[in-house]
């Protein structure tokens, strides 16, 4: 069932392209992404179930020589991830879509969309640094053009800026791998990780850690390299703001927690010298913290909501790594439901940017003025979201918010929960930057004005989105029950 | 009918405690479903505020007469964090103040609404039940999360009350209300309640305390403590104050009830709350014994406020200025009464929740009635105005003479206690702050009641009478129940003394 999953959506893909006819594509993705949802829920339940992790051969070759995929806890939340936004945002792609592309150009974009999908979910489940390499070159191809599909000539220099970054980032990666498969012999994750213990090649192996991760923050654009995914995000369809944000980065950062704790977190030392505890403590803690001020300082200096969202997923990505650094089961485990959740309440607020595109073609804080009547339904979700945001109970985002700083306190880190503090007190001026602009101010042309509610199908992702918010704050046995093993798995270095 | 007596008989003090949370939503549901008959509606929120009040009556009498654990455990979000209704002495004090004055305020609502033509009646009225909601939800809370999360949502829902006319000044008031008060729950209340659940691994309510077995520096106490008392600004404990005299500019009807009703005293009932159950009075008592910042401070911002914002109160010429000015005063009144820690001290500060309530909601209505009737704002106008509004002017003085604490009223018997504590813990400064504050609330009152009373109005501008039945019923119902309190304080005496 497994390789289902990604196999799927690179068949249906090419039929996108093959049948060119805008509407019908549309109907490929909306199947493939909700077939793909189930399978993946089907995985989940099964790993919740079992406890185990379910290990495929592709094609039967074992390791060493042929690619393994291998499903954690971990890796089935991601999948439920990946598979649930993609397939919530379809209808919200319907209309969204038709607004922001030429319709000749559909067939292609859902083709692409498709791609980055399936490698994605590919990158997720493997268990081969190298399969895991192509899989990320392969979803951040196709999300370059789908970013340089946007309405404005900046989306292309956007689309390019991320490019060259991106790649410089993949390169990083490959000599990194390089370095490893010098020093170890293997390209599976397990295999190197169990080999670098006895290997007598320090050197290159701390070498190859060096450039992994620094591939790695390339692409996971954070904080000195954040100005191409901010771009991206504001210039890209919204469609594909949405769903890179909740998904792409979230990857990365999958990518780097197993780089840390399953690759290196063996009970390897470098150069026996420094733990891998004390190197993530004192480089990611502190550049966690920076990132999460400037993110939020960032998202409430802009005037363009859908910018501010950019820096929003940036101060996020603040927030995940702080949870990351304290190399704790409490704080891996925060910094999981943190990846589920910020992904809610952030990818709803893009869609209500993207229907406030659609309706009033710009997404400023002007833009945002009077539509408390004018978009009832839809203001309210984005209300819903934005408390999530600023993390006020029952909403997800206390969840994730009350464990991150569980976790920080467990360690007396009061720096780190000032820090927070003071992003929960910027993340309210945010918020309320865009209630007051939509409930206090008059629309520019009130007069003229009549309700002109977002389309049903964009009204029907977002209020999927908000409820399961809503239902986030409440229900947590599979989110939290789930992390909470699959932190248990990283922590222990991958093993059972 | 015997199906219905079955019924009833069936129903347990915990499942009555849930019907009672039940009721304002159902209450919502049928405002929003009669909102084109507005007849139907306005009968439908009075009735459903007399069942409130008489299902928490009920609950009152079982929860005295022996069942004393009523709770009521409904989502469990993680370990530890569920979302559980509790009864306590304490929490029954609110919860009966609070759903009387909600009959008394909901009637004044409607009265005040219809006289002054308000647009959106509906919205407004399904906003102050689901307040009534919160506030239920605040004062049954069985641990700190719920506690935390309804008071979040009393936040907001208050807000919109706040802001409900969208006045520029209102906006602004607004503003400063929502910025303050979620600022403050967020950014000290949500650490506080980590903290704690970090040290003692429970976030419930204990007698005594949860804290007494953890061994931690007074310093650390110091801090936790500063987070809970600055956590629920909507005391208006000074330098957090501020919301208090801003949010005048919103209509009467919702200064009465952000004063009287739901923010004022539900900060003071947290706060009580915390300190009797979270921190524990013995452990504090001790706390309070070591350097001044372990804790005696708040005994000195408290008094500070006290007097200050007395003084503040007497530059006012606007009357519902002078009057939020008072509010802040008491209320920081009431958390002075508490820190003096003593038994007779909690004692009058839970006695005083109801008490202050009563008290100000008489005043405030009989502001909003001045209002109504003639228009006026300003004490400057209010010469002999006492012989146009006989009602509403003796009512106004009753509501002054209980925050001047002068018997026959139901603030006497708080100071009453609150001095019999400080005498006991021998703490001659507050007994020197509330002399002073009674003399300056006498300045602050006695110049307008006399004026009122016996001086000629200047000129004759308007010839108005008293105001609409509907309001002047209501004040004089809650400025008897003022007097009342003071011959009958049994229901809540009882319950006050149960807490220790």
């Amino acid at each position: 069932m497994i390789p289902l999953l990604v196999v799927i959506p690179l068949l249906f893909s090419p039929l996108c392209v093959v049948i060119y006819h805008a509407r019908t594509a549309w109907c490929i993705a909306l199947l493939t992404t909700w077939i793909s949802f189930v399978i993946a829920i089907l995985i989940v339940i099964e790993i919740s179930q079992t406890n185990q992790v379910i290990i495929y051969h592709m094609g039967g070759w074992l390791p060493s020589y042929g690619i393994e995929y291998k499903v954690s806890h971990f890796s089935a939340l991601l999948m439920v991830l990946i598979t649930g936004v993609g397939a919530i945002l379809m209808p919200f792609a319907y209309s969204s879509v038709k607004h922001d592309i030429p319709t000749r150009k559909h067939a292609f974009f859902y083709t692409a969309f498709l791609l980055c999908f399936a490698a994605l979910l590919g990158v997720v489940m493997s268990n081969d640094l190298f399969n895991m390499y192509v899989f990320l070159e392969m979803a951040s191809l196709a999300a370059y053009a789908l970013i340089a599909m946007g309405k404005t000539p900046k989306a292309l220099t956007a689309a390019f800026g991320s490019l060259i970054i991106g790649s410089i980032g993949t390169v990083f990666y490959l000599i990194g791998l390089g370095f490893l498969y010098a020093a170890t012999g293997a390209i599976n994750l397990t295999d190197i990780s169990q080999r670098m213990i006895t290997s007598l090649y320090d050197i290159p192996i701390m070498t190859g850690f060096i450039f992994l991760v620094m591939g790695v923050f390339l692409k996971l654009a954070s904080f000195p390299f954040h100005s191409w995914l901010c771009k991206s995000y504001t210039y890209a369809p919204t469609l594909i703001s949405a769903f890179l944000s909740a998904t792409f980065v979230k990857v990365i950062l999958y990518v780097l927690m197993r780089v840390f704790f399953e690759l290196y977190g063996n009970g390897y030392e470098f150069l026996s010298l420094f733990s891998l505890e004390n190197i993530i403590r004192t480089v990611l803690y502190p550049l966690a913290m920076v990132i999460i001020i400037v993110g939020s300082y960032m998202a409430i200096s802009v005037q363009d909501i859908k910018n501010s969202l950019a820096y929003l997923c940036l101060a996020h990505m603040g927030y995940i790594l702080l949870g990351i650094s304290l190399v704790s089961l409490s704080g891996i485990t925060a910094s999981i439901v943190q990846i589920l959740y910020y992904s809610l309440a952030t990818t709803g607020l893009f869609i209500v940017c993207g229907a406030i595109l659609m309706r009033f073609n710009g997404s400023s804080l002007m833009h945002f003025r009077g539509i408390g009547q004018l978009m009832p339904l839809t203001m309210v979700a984005c209300i819903i979201c934005c408390l999530s945001i600023i993390g006020v109970p029952a909403t997800a985002g206390f969840i994730s918010k009350w464990l991150l700083f569980q976790a920080v306190l467990e360690l007396g880190k009061w720096d780190a929960v000032i820090v927070i503090l003071l992003g929960s007190f910027m993340s309210i001026i945010y918020v309320w930057r865009i209630i007051e602009a939509a409930y206090f101010y008059e629309h520019p042309n009130a007069i003229t004005a009549v309700r002109m509610e977002a389309p049903l199908p964009v009204l029907l992702s977002l209020w999927l989105f908000a409820l399961l918010v809503i239902l986030g704050g409440f229900h947590t046995e599979y989110s939290y029950g789930i992390a909470t093993h699959a932190a248990d798995f990283l922590i222990g270095g991958g093993n059972e | 009918m015997t199906i219905l007596n079955h019924f009833i008989s069936e129903i347990t003090a915990d499942i009555l405690l849930i019907i009672i949370l039940l009721i304002p939503l159902v209450g919502i549901m049928l405002v929003y479903a009669f909102q084109k008959y507005v007849v139907i509606r306005d009968i439908v929120a009075i009735i459903v505020a007399i069942c409130t009040f008489l299902t928490i009556f009920q609950l009152f009498f079982w929860f005295i007469g022996g069942h004393l654990h009523i709770a009521v455990s409904l989502i469990m979000v993680i370990e530890n964090l569920a979302i559980i209704f509790q009864v306590t002495s304490l929490g029954m004090i609110l919860a009966l103040t609070v759903s009387f004055l909600w009959v008394i305020i909901i009637i004044y609502a409607i009265g005040y609404m219809r006289s002054n033509q308000e647009k959106n009646q509906t919205c407004f009225l399904i906003m102050l039940t689901l307040s009534l909601f919160f506030v239920l939800c605040i004062a049954f809370a069985g641990n700190l999360f719920t506690l935390f999360f309804a008071y979040e949502l009393l936040i907001f829902t208050t807000y919109i009350l706040v802001v409900y006319f969208r006045t520029e000044e209102q906006k602004k008031a607004g503003r400063t209300y929502l910025g303050i008060l979620l600022g403050t729950s967020i950014s000290f209340l949500l650490p506080a309640i980590i903290i704690t659940y970090n040290l003692t691994e429970t976030i419930s309510f204990a007698e005594g305390g949860v804290f007494k077995n953890v061994p931690i520096s007074p310093s650390y106490v110091a801090t936790v403590l500063t987070l809970f008392v600055y956590g629920f600004s909507s005391v208006g404990f000074m330098p957090f104050h501020r919301w208090i005299p801003s949010v005048v500019v919103a209509p009467t009807i919702v200064n009465i009830f952000l004063y009287a009703v739901v923010i004022v005293p539900v900060g003071i009932f947290c706060i009580t709350k915390i300190a009797v159950y979270v921190l524990g009075i013995d452990y504090l008592i001790e706390q309070f014994t070591g350097a001044w910042w372990h804790g005696s401070w708040i005994v000195y911002v408290a008094g500070a406020t006290v007097i200050l914002a007395a003084i503040i109160a007497l530059k006012q010429d606007n009357l519902k200025k002078r009057l939020a000015y008072v509010t802040l005063s008491h209320a920081s009144y009431g958390m002075m009464t508490l820190f003096i820690l003593s038994k007779d001290s909690i004692i009058a500060a839970s006695f005083y929740i109801a008490a202050y309530s009563f008290a100000t909601l008489t005043l405030f209505c009989a502001v909003g009635a001045i209002y109504t009737a003639s228009g006026k704002e300003y004490i400057s106008q209010l010469k002999g105005i006492g012989k146009r509004m006989p009602w509403t002017m003796t009512a106004f003085a009753i509501g002054a003479f209980s925050m001047i604490a002068i018997p026959p009223t139901a603030g006497f018997i708080t100071k009453w206690y609150m001095l019999a504590g400080a005498l006991d813990r021998e703490l001659w400064y507050v007994i020197l702050i509330v002399l002073m504050s009674t003399m300056l609330n006498v300045v602050v009152f006695l110049p307008i009641i006399y004026s009122a009373f016996f001086e000629q109005e200047d000129v004759i501008i308007n010839d108005h009478q008293e105001a609409p039945y509907m309001i002047v019923y209501p004040l004089s119902i809650a400025a008897t129940f003022t007097i009342w309190l003071f011959f009958m304080p049994d229901i809540f005496m009882l319950l006050s003394r149960s807490i220790m």
